[in-house]
């Protein structure tokens, strides 16, 4: 059976390409092939679309919601070597520019994993995604560190998983700069930046922020805070713990708010207030300051 | 000018540079719009290693699993 199936894949290629002589024998090829696929009334009825149509879109299914994944390193202006899992910036940026055009899409889902990356192709991404005028909920699964932060703040609403981590550490010259004759001003504009948008963008305040960037005594070779699930909520850095199906679950809900208010109000008012941070927390927790979470050693300690 | 913002240790990020492994002769194509990163199997064909699409049907298609075969040129 395994190898009929591939009969099909093969067949439907060279549909796809051939003249009209190659398709005839391709047609023949698929007639050859029936008669293994005899026990299987849906291999059968593929044949048939194959025969008949040149093609099996038998499974076509539009979806109304973007899945956009962002995955292992963040990659900008330099490409990064072959073997590291990257996300590239001119895959992304297209894909949420047809978010934004395109009618028949409704609400984007982001789904993190990454270990940071660029700054600049970060903060391009997160400001396209905070600029969409369409619904969109974010999910870090796994880790969101260092520029994944401000993408996944960026959303209207925030998940992370119970065991997702963000690590907060600050953008920092070890080796990491290349090509930048400005040192330590230059980093502190950076910083800068991304500090504000992180704090424009989720509940967490300024102050909190940096308490955890420039904690000492949590990683081994940097200074910083490692937040796992429930703490970023605590902190106010997102919006709520939760997987994929309370994420989608959200993001249906702002769906459906955002299509009454585009019937009822028109074109125009609905993005009033779109900067002030998430447009549903009623429910979250109110974020905690590191020296309230308890603790000794100083700094941002974890709370249970 | 570009600066790197990651958990990654630099050594990691840049290993391989210079050296060509594997996934080095992985191409990206489009096939019905679709980008896709696959590695050559000859006859003008290559095997899908990696989808990236927005669109998560996309990823349920039989035809477009990892290790099928799709024309590099259509």
């Amino acid at each position: 059976m395994a190898e009929a199936d591939k009969g099909w894949v093969m067949v439907r290629r060279r549909t796809k390409m051939a003249s009209s002589d190659e398709q005839a024998a391709s047609w023949r090829v698929a007639a050859e092939v029936q008669p293994d696929g005899a026990g299987d009334p849906q291999s059968t009825d593929v044949v048939k679309n194959v025969v008949a149509l040149g093609e099996t879109e038998t499974i076509r299914a539009d979806s109304n919601i973007y899945c956009l994944p962002i995955i292992g390193q963040i990659e900008g202006h330099m490409v990064l070597p072959p073997q590291n899992k990257t996300t590239k910036y001119e895959h992304v940026i297209p894909q949420l520019v047809a978010v934004e055009q395109n009618e028949k899409i409704e609400g984007l889902l982001i789904i993190l994993n990454t270990v940071g990356g660029d700054v600049e192709a970060g903060l391009a991404i997160a400001e396209m995604i905070a600029s969409l005028s369409k619904p969109k909920v974010s999910l870090v699964l796994g880790g969101g560190h260092s520029i994944g932060v401000p993408i996944a703040v960026s959303a209207d609403y925030s998940f992370i998983a119970e065991t997702a981590s963000m690590t907060v550490h600050p953008i920092r010259l070890t080796g990491m700069v290349i090509g930048v004759p400005q040192s330590f001003e230059y980093l502190e504009k950076m910083q800068e930046r991304v500090t504000r948008f992180v704090v424009r963008h989720s509940r967490i305040s300024e102050q909190v922020f940096r308490e955890l960037m420039l904690n000492t005594g949590e990683m081994a070779r940097d200074i910083g805070t490692t937040v796992v699930g429930r703490d970023a909520v605590r902190y106010g850095l997102l919006d709520e713990v939760g997987g994929v199906g309370q994420a989608m679950a959200k993001l249906n809900e702002l769906i459906e708010a955002y299509r009454q208010r585009k019937g009822s109000a028109g074109a125009g008012v609905a993005r009033q207030g779109q900067s002030s941070g998430p447009v549903m927390s009623s429910g979250a927790p109110q974020p905690v300051t590191p020296a309230q979470s308890g603790g000794s050693g100083g700094g941002p300690v974890m709370p249970q | 000018m570009s600066v790197l913002w990651t958990i990654a240790p630099v050594e990691h990020v840049f290993s391989g540079l210079t050296s060509h492994s594997g996934s080095a002769q992985w191409q990206e194509i489009q096939v019905e719009g679709v980008t896709m990163l696959v590695s050559p199997a000859g006859r003008g064909m290559g095997r899908i290693e990696r989808l990236i699409s927005p669109n998560p049907q996309d990823y349920l298609r039989p035809e477009w699993q990892p290790g099928q075969l799709v024309p590099l040129y259509t």
